[in-house]
């Protein structure tokens, strides 16, 4: 985790640390329609970042289109010191990004340990045996549910186990797309629980796009807010965690 | 109609729909997974027919010119969709559905008739390079070792296959692929290899279709034309996201419709009977529900494949 | 000589098969392949009765044309309920269907067809000849052209080309989308029949192969390269199609037959080509009416200015407000009671009571999967809720049509916008306008005045409108080229154009750019000022607080606070669901 506050152009006090992931201008959306406009953020190695909002925000068009699921209208996206394209989606899980979607996160027709291998596809073969173990060690619960077809298990069980694929990936940054949509609070807590932990051991940067936001800040580095489409504030974790309400930004 | 024709005719079924099922499983795959409207099947039915019989009459062997012309029908497939289809629908996703139907339209026209222009429309034959004889199975009842071939083809096929999408990486990417598009571009399969993969298989699976039935006959330009119809029958009776044992079942299916309606109301109302089944079954089912699923499945692979 | 003057027959065959096929797949946007087929029904019946029950010419071709419409109408009931990819694939089964028949019925010639129909004759003359044929098939192919013309350009027209842009939105506006559809479908296929009838006469036989898929390729061929949704660009279309192969054998002296097979790849290259270039075809929709089209200033993206850089704001009402269905009674309310429905075993709303008070705006709030869109969507779709009752006005509107909802004065806007992009603002608006004497066929062709008429009012309402939110400077513009701003904006006409009392919008302010929010909150302000009554979703709060009167606080398909957006602000366990548990 980042020690200080970096300000936000990526530099820390005194020393340019080099960002992770660097979004500058970002305006794109869906048709010849524009959701999201200059939108300026990055993500430093290490860091867990928010990308709170209400829904039509457009919280999820920019995680798509930073990775280039959506064409670009403006703007650059730097991933680990070079450009990053739109275009190609596919090739993100190869370069270290893994995106886990806000709906129909797991092939749901397929097995558990199919699910995972999959995940690997980027990966190769010898090392993606040892993360399997490795996967199923951390979520156990996916260690006794092999078998089993992905779409017949609880949402909560499918939001771990697209975690764990995403982890099969051996990512840098994970970027997740509203990743309590549908679960119960209690197992809003434990999945970020969960994330908390892994951004601990595996030292995997992360960033976060939600609506439900006082779960998120438990674990954020820093916040982005967004809204019609553009970032009204940034703001860092604690002074997020500190807030008692949310009405006026959203 | 007599009890040994009634039990002929469904030996005669099986027989004739194993190469449906064939044809069925090849266009199945195609539909399924890249939602495309590929009415050109017919060229892929066809083409590797003109191809081997065109080897075997510059002297090579009849089985390895069948093997090269499933080769070549192969990659004639991966071209259709890597030239014609995936351009049009990067370009327009929307409007994707007319496009690709309309040039799948055309792309039959000129391919059937650049045929007629090159080798002609005479009808071009198949030798088996065995003989052809009755192989009796019971009283009256029997089948002949080609359409024994059929059926060992046919199982050997849809055993080959299953396997191949249960087990290795590339059957992996096409289930995970059709079962969710989005996810799969996340996971980094690129949905433009796994699409050429799986128009090479259906090619050559039209191919072979084509191939085993012209041993019976004779291949003409348009040969490819009713089968291609009745392909479309047995994808859409088995549901267009089934797995291929459930595709050659249907095949089978239709195979026994077929035969069987052509002894009990005479060859020529056997048609009226298999494409009246598809439009009352079509008409029918409420299919809201179905359609709706194609709909937004097509959506979101044309978004995972950067469209 | 001859052969041109056959091309010229031939042409005007399938000149008349594409016209009805671009008014339903052009026009409409139906994706069928049933022309040639409906063409067969028309020619084999025509061919039957002249044949084997020695029927005179007219007489055949009436009957011809009345089974093909009968036969049209049967089809066309269950495939028009369909989404496009069953749609070709039932008219594809029609198509191999008919053509079995035709081959299995021995009355029909089988496989070799009904040859030696007797040639059509006017009074003494018997018409044999290529010349002599054009003497009928000219100006029958020229009134088919008349009739299609008129269908096409007539507010009937415009609701077609409304179904094809977004059928759910046109349906929206309260028209009856697939009595639209099912009418158009069974004319059309009378004047296939027509043109199979023709074709009969003409090559005197009837035979399997003539009605075949190669000759539905030919036609769907002459609509696409002249231009779908362009009707002179179908008779263009069926020129290249017709006179490609004497063309060919003249200039490069190719023997008939290898002419007729280049003449098929040609026109396949050229469908191919045309789908990958020109998806318009050679002669797009509305080509010369876009010269006349004045320019107006903004294009996509840009927000809504005049020149000075102010926002523009709606201007007041110059006449009187638009009439409301209630005239001076007590206005119309909604009163939503004990509603509640399932979605695969999931409950999505249940036990919802609330009301919609006149003249208000009300708000419904909630985090995702509160069921707010379930709501909406019950308001106005097939989807029944499982008990209880909607009310407006009093009367239960569960279970009716969205188009039967929105007649009956409550109307919605789509959160995906749903603008007929390919139709200009000024039709967009017209076409909401409701009670149009000219969206009836008999009044088109019976009662031409009153459509007229019933045409200039409608226009003149949709000017008003547009004037009002303050788009009317660019009444000619296609609205695929707003800004995102002003497509809202466009939308919002819509629903006041059809003179609805009771407005449901959806997510007014999603992707709205700030530069263009104020003038669509000034709209929605002013719509109140007219006394609508409106449900608003939103989960901008921000627009929420500036526009709500009222506000309904939903959580899982209940509603568990009401009041004012201060007092749902003021309450921390509506935080706590809403930005979620601390």
């Amino acid at each position: 985790m980042a020690t200080s506050d970096p300000r936000p152009n990526g530099s820390a006090a005194g020393v340019q640390l080099p960002a992770l992931l660097e979004v500058n201008g970002l305006t794109a959306g869906y048709r010849g329609r524009v959701v999201i406009h200059e939108v300026d953020l990055h993500v430093m190695p290490g860091e867990v970042v928010g990308v709170f909002g209400s829904n039509g925000a457009g919280k999820t068009t920019t995680l798509k289109a930073i990775l280039g699921l959506l064409p670009r209208m403006g703007g650059t996206v730097v991933y680990e010191a070079n450009r990053w394209r739109s275009g190609r989606p596919w090739r993100a899980a190869g370069q270290g990004m893994a995106f886990i979607p806000a709906e129909r996160f797991t092939f749901a027709g397929l097995s558990v340990e199919e699910n995972l291998r999959l995940g690997a596809t980027s990966v190769a073969g010898e090392s993606s045996a040892e993360t399997l173990d490795s996967v199923l060690t951390m979520f156990p619960i996916l260690q006794q549910r092999r078998e089993q077809k992905a779409g017949t298990m609880s949402g909560g069980e499918q939001r771990m186990l697209s975690l764990a694929v995403a982890l099969m990936s051996q990512p840098r940054l994970l970027m997740l797309d509203e990743p309590s949509l549908g679960l119960a609070p209690r197992v809003v807590e434990q999945l970020i629980t969960t994330l908390q932990g892994l951004v601990e051991k595996q030292g995997v940067s992360v960033i976060m796009v939600e609506q439900n936001v006082n779960q998120a800040v438990r674990i954020t580095d820093r916040a982005y807010i967004l809204r019609s489409g553009r970032v009204i504030q940034q703001m860092s974790g604690e002074e997020a965690r500190s807030r008692e309400e949310w009405w006026d930004l959203f | 109609m007599s009890a040994t024709e009634f039990g002929q005719s469904i030996l005669d079924g099986i027989a004739s729909g194993s190469v449906f099922a064939i044809l069925g499983v090849g266009l199945g795959l195609i539909v399924g997974v890249t939602g495309r409207f590929h009415f050109a099947y017919a060229m892929n039915i066809v083409l590797p027919i003109y191809f081997a019989t065109t080897l075997i009459s510059a002297g090579l062997g009849t089985y390895p010119a069948i093997v090269i012309g499933l080769l070549l029908g192969a990659a004639v497939g991966v071209a259709m969709e890597a030239l014609l289809y995936r351009p049009l629908a990067e370009r327009a996703p929307q409007a994707a559905l007319l496009a690709i139907f309309v040039t799948s339209l055309g792309l039959l026209t000129v391919c059937e008739n650049v045929i007629r222009l090159i080798w002609g429309s005479e009808p071009r034959a198949l030798d088996p390079g065995f003989t052809v004889s009755r192989v009796d199975l019971g009283t009256a009842l029997g089948l002949n070792t080609l359409q024994l071939v059929w059926i060992g083809v046919a199982a050997v096929i849809v055993v080959v296959l299953s396997i191949y999408l249960a087990r290795g990486k590339m059957g992996r990417a096409i289930r995970a692929v059709e079962d969710n598009p989005e996810m799969a571009a996340a996971v980094g399969i690129s949905p433009r290899r796994v699409f050429a993969v799986v128009f090479a298989i259906g090619a050559a699976l039209a191919g072979v279709g084509g191939v085993l039935f012209t041993m019976q006959g004779a291949a003409l330009p348009e040969s490819g034309v009713l089968p291609t119809f009745t392909a479309f029958v047995i994808v859409f009776l088995a549901g267009v996201k089934s797995g291929v044992p459930r595709f050659a079942l249907a095949g089978i299916g239709v195979g026994l419709l077929q035969a069987i309606s052509a002894t009990a109301l005479g060859p020529s109302w056997s048609p009226v009977v298999t494409f009246g089944v598809l439009f009352f079954y079509v008409a029918a089912v409420p299919l809201r529900e179905r359609g709706l699923t194609w709909r937004i499945r097509r959506q979101r692979v044309a978004e995972a494949s950067g469209s | 000589m001859e052969y041109w003057l056959n091309a010229l027959d031939f042409a005007c065959i399938i000149a008349i098969y594409a016209l009805a096929l671009n008014l339903v797949l052009g026009y409409a946007g139906q994706l069928t392949i049933a022309p040639a087929g409906l063409g067969g029904v028309g020619g084999y019946t025509a061919a039957y009765l002249s044949l084997s029950h020695g029927w005179a010419f007219v007489p055949a071709l009436v009957l011809g044309v009345v089974t093909a419409i009968v036969v049209g109408f049967l089809l066309g009931l269950p495939a028009l309920r369909l989404s496009q990819d069953y749609l070709i694939l039932l008219t594809l089964a029609f198509a191999a269907v008919v053509i079995a028949i035709f081959e299995a019925i021995p009355a029909l010639g089988g496989v070799y067809g009904l040859i030696g129909v007797p040639p059509v004759s006017i009074g003494d003359t018997m018409l044999i000849t290529a010349a002599e044929y054009l003497r009928i098939a000219l100006p029958i192919m020229l009134v088919c052209l008349l009739v299609c013309w008129r269908i096409g350009s007539s507010p009937f027209g415009r609701v077609l080309r409304g179904i094809r842009e977004d059928e759910p939105a046109t349906e929206a506006l309260g028209k009856n989308v697939l009595g639209f559809k099912v009418l158009t479908f069974s004319i059309t296929a009378g004047i296939m029949g027509l043109a199979g009838v023709l074709y009969v006469y003409f090559q005197q036989s009837a035979t399997p192969t003539a009605f075949g898929f190669a000759q539905t390729t030919a036609i769907v061929a002459a609509v696409v390269i002249g231009g779908s949704g362009n009707i002179l660009g179908s008779l263009a279309g069926a020129v290249l199609v017709s006179f490609a192969s004497p063309v060919l054998q003249k200039t490069v002296d190719l023997a008939p037959e290898t002419a007729g097979t280049v003449q098929l790849v040609i026109y396949g290259a050229l469908l191919i080509a045309i789908m990958r270039l020109m998806p318009g075809g050679i002669i797009p929709e509305g080509a010369s009416l876009r010269l006349l089209r004045r320019r107006g200033p903004g294009g996509a993206g840009a927000p809504t200015t005049n020149g000075s850089g102010e926002y523009r704001r709606p201007r007041a009402m110059a006449r009187a407000p638009l009439p409301s269905n209630g005239g001076g009674e007590a206005k119309p309310v909604v009163q939503v009671r004990d509603v509640a429905k399932h979605f695969n075993g999931i409950q999505a709303v249940r036990g919802l009571s609330f009301d919609l008070p006149a003249g208000r705006v009300t708000a419904l709030l909630g985090p995702n999967g509160g069921g707010k869109t379930t709501l909406f969507n019950l308001n106005t779709r097939r989807n029944r809720p499982v008990t209880g009752e909607v009310l407006l006005d009093g009367k239960d509107i569960v279970g009716l049509p969205p188009h039967r909802v929105a007649r009956l004065g409550m109307v919605r806007s789509f959160q995906d916008v749903r603008n007929l992009g390919r139709l200009t603002l000024l039709q967009n608006v017209s076409l909401a306008v409701p009670d149009q004497p000219g969206e009836q066929l008999r009044n088109v062709f019976f009662r031409p005045l009153s459509s007229r008429r019933g045409e200039r009012a409608a226009r003149e309402r949709a000017l008003e409108v547009l004037d009002y939110v303050g788009l009317a400077d660019r009444q000619d513009m296609l609205a695929g080229e707003l800004g995102y701003g002003d497509q809202k904006l466009l939308s919002l006409a819509r629903i006041l154009a059809t003179g609805g009392e009771v407005l449901l919008i959806d997510e007014p302010a999603s992707g709205v750019d700030a530069g263009s929010m104020e003038s669509l909150l000034a709209a929605i302000e002013s719509l109140r000022s007219l006394g609508k009554t409106i449900c608003l979703v939103e989960h901008n709060l921000d627009v929420v607080e500036h526009l709500a009167d009222h506000v309904l606080f939903m959580e899982q398909g209940q509603i568990t606070a009401r009041g004012p957006m201060t007092e749902i602000k003021g309450d921390p366990r509506l935080a706590e669901v809403y930005f979620g548990h601390v």
